[in-house]
């Protein structure tokens, strides 16, 4: 898609040099016919002039009494010239000298206008008509040499062009100021999308030219109802999830009868399907509810929520007196749900404090947003590693205890397209995970 | 000791009670928040296990209130929010722990004694004062030569309560208190029998009686 820029542009000088072609054509009609009207009845005053002066000679030839003559037909190539046709002679002005004029005789009452060439390569604007005078057909032409105006009018037509270009120029530099102003505004639309995006802003100032303000209240709204539906089928799921574990916590409960304690056997049957039930609950409700990038206008504050996890997980390993460590800028920030952002390092930190000795490091550098948690713990082999790392491994699939929390943190980070790399810490000499997030690309 | 379950499951709140009535809790349960609100301001709790979901009033906010009110007593949330969100503002709000159901009970257990134990300060399961030595999950006692006694629920409780309180003045009344929950009627003349059937077992040397005042438990050599 063309820029609306260029394609205003390209049509505004379309339209505009049409309509500069048109008014220039139009001047050059114009004016030419109105100068050729005058001209016009000026030779037709001085054919009647020359018919009136027309007298029979002796001879009875017709002559032209000369002391009618303008002096203007007298002086040779004066630019004014008649021709006159009688049946028996061609009468010619002095000052065409003794060229003549290709003109054929007219019918009497009949007048033809037409440019002739002249006798010295002018072109003459010519009047022809024929008379009837003394029962004689006479056929007068009278020309004038238009050079003096057709140099005029090239004069005019320069002139009106240069105008006309100027003018064409500042009005398109005109249209692509205002043209860019208007955009201006549009330009603080996008950039606003961008926040959006990045999440630092959650609607679209709707103060935007009115062409696109629908558009936007249009994105607010859609915006609002996709925040309402994410926020519903979360509380739906929520629900689903706090009866379904109730029902699961007394089943589990019923397990523990002593009567069934005897039973082995049968406890184990009854156990080992809640186990699963309860591992693929935790798995899929937490995956279903993850908010994922699909919401935008969300933003964590890195530091304050990991440590506000950090405090929870010292109160969880209270025995331990874990020695948690937060790495991160002040106002780092993660583009995403803060509900999303605890589960992922929720489940990290947790695991690092399941098997850390005592110590514990959270690293957070940006952009793009790496996150690894690393632990003083025995980490893991390299077979496990690689069992962890397994893609697509199912929650049903995975060895309870560590295994789940590291899923469900692959799904977060997944959700938002990164990636969870498991390995060594180099610095602790422990288990390590990396989150790596490609985030928004910073727009200009 | 005493404890304040709070479930409004109809069928696994009083599936609880038993359970940890058999751990050797004395048991009180709530269904519903603004009850059990008021029963842990009122009562003298050594621990509470607290649902979220709760008509009436949610458990976030009733323990809040608590921690507002100065009610320190370990709480340990048990709940179907599994959510990290939800874990991270139960300790803001206060929490000492936080078990997600569905849980096995044998754990709950577990995490509870942990945190009654972090309160009075010891990391071990095993109760050690005074030369005789508190099996919490088998609630026998085994005296200084070795020999294990087996404890009925009234016993275990209060030679727990005696031996988590050394040292102090414990009068009848709220010994009482602290072993029987809500609806037992509270006989403290009973206190007397069930200290001296401690005494049997135990040796005589070990609660000290303080006429008109109480018992002591004596830590004549300190906690190992």
């Amino acid at each position: 898609m063309r820029s609306l820029q260029t394609q205003l542009s390209l049509g505004l000088l379309a339209s505009l040099i049409a309509l500069f072609a048109l008014q220039w054509l139009a001047a050059n009609f114009f004016l030419r016919s109105i100068a050729e009207q005058q001209v016009a009845t000026r030779l037709e005053q001085d054919a009647e002039t020359l018919l009136a002066a027309l007298m029979p000679e002796s001879d009875d030839r017709l002559e032209v009494q000369p002391r009618y003559i303008a002096p203007v037909y007298l002086r040779p190539f004066s630019g004014h010239y008649y021709w006159i046709i009688t049946a028996h002679t061609r009468l010619a002005s002095r000052s065409l000298w003794d060229r003549e004029l290709a003109i054929a005789p007219l019918p009497s009452g009949e007048v033809r206008v037409a440019y002739l060439p002249g006798p010295q390569g002018q072109r003459l604007f010519t009047r022809i008509a024929g008379y009837h005078k003394l029962n004689r057909d006479v056929t007068i032409a009278v020309s004038e040499d238009l050079s003096a105006f057709e140099h005029s009018l090239r004069r005019f037509q320069a002139g009106y062009a240069a105008v006309s270009s100027v003018a064409l120029a500042v009005l398109i530099l005109t249209q692509r100021w205002i043209l860019r102003r208007s955009v201006r505004s549009l330009e603080r639309t996008r950039s606003q999308m961008s926040q959006l995006e990045r999440g630092e802003i959650d609607s679209i100032d709707v103060g935007v030219p009115a062409e696109i303000a629908p558009l936007v209240q249009e994105l607010n709204r859609l915006l609002v109802i996709l925040r309402q539906r994410g926020k519903r089928s979360r509380d739906a799921l929520g629900n689903l999830a706090h009866a379904l574990k109730t029902q699961l916590a007394l089943l589990n409960h019923a397990t523990e009868h002593p009567q069934l304690c005897s039973h082995t056997e049968l406890q184990n049957q009854l156990t080992e399907p809640l186990e699963r039930i309860r591992t693929l609950t935790e798995r899929e409700l937490k995956r279903a509810r993850l908010a994922g990038a699909a919401l935008p206008g969300q933003h964590v504050d890195i530091r304050s929520e990991l440590e506000r996890l950090a405090y929870a997980v010292r109160t969880m390993y209270a025995e331990k007196s874990l020695d948690i460590e937060i790495r991160a800028n002040p106002g780092a920030r993660f583009a995403g749900d803060t509900e999303d952002f605890l589960e992922l390092m929720g489940n990290l930190l947790d695991n690092a404090a399941k098997y850390c000795c005592m110590q514990v490091r959270v690293t957070a550098t940006a952009p793009p947003l790496v996150i690894r948690v690393e632990d003083d713990g025995p980490g893991a082999a390299d077979d496990d590693l690689h069992a962890l790392t397994s893609r697509g491994a199912r929650a049903d699939e995975n060895i309870p205890g560590s295994g789940l929390g590291l899923a469900i943190a692959r799904d977060v980070v997944e959700t938002y397209g990164g990636t969870l790399r498991l390995g060594c810490s180099d610095a602790l000499e422990g288990f390590l995970a990396e989150a790596t997030f490609p985030g928004i690309p910073p727009k200009s | 000791m005493r404890l304040l379950l709070v479930e409004d499951d109809s069928s696994l709140g009083p599936a609880l009670k038993r359970a940890l009535e058999q751990a050797g809790f004395a048991v009180d349960l709530s269904s519903d928040g603004p009850d059990a609100e008021a029963l842990g301001e009122i009562e003298p709790y050594d621990a509470v296990v607290l649902d979220l979901g709760l008509p009436g009033r949610d458990g976030m906010s009733v323990l809040r209130h608590w921690r507002a009110h100065g009610r320190r007593m370990p709480v340990l949330i048990l709940t179907a929010r599994s959510a990290w969100q939800e874990k991270v503002e139960g300790f803001q709000a206060g929490a000492d722990d936080y078990l997600a159901k569905p849980f096995h009970t044998e754990e709950l257990l577990a995490r509870l004694q942990a945190i009654v134990r972090r309160v009075h300060g010891r990391a071990e399961p095993v109760l050690r004062i005074g030369g005789i030595c508190l099996d919490e999950s088998r609630q026998v006692v085994h005296t200084e030569d070795g020999t294990e006694h087996a404890l009925t629920g009234i016993e275990f409780r209060l030679l727990r309560y005696l031996m988590t309180h050394p040292g102090q003045v414990l009068s009848k009344a709220r010994l009482a208190e602290h072993i029987y929950d809500f609806d037992d009627e509270r006989d403290s003349n009973v206190i007397e029998v069930y200290i001296k059937r401690l005494r049997q077992k135990i040796g005589a040397e070990l609660i000290v009686t303080r006429r008109g005042q109480g018992y002591v438990f004596e830590r004549k050599d300190r906690q190992i």
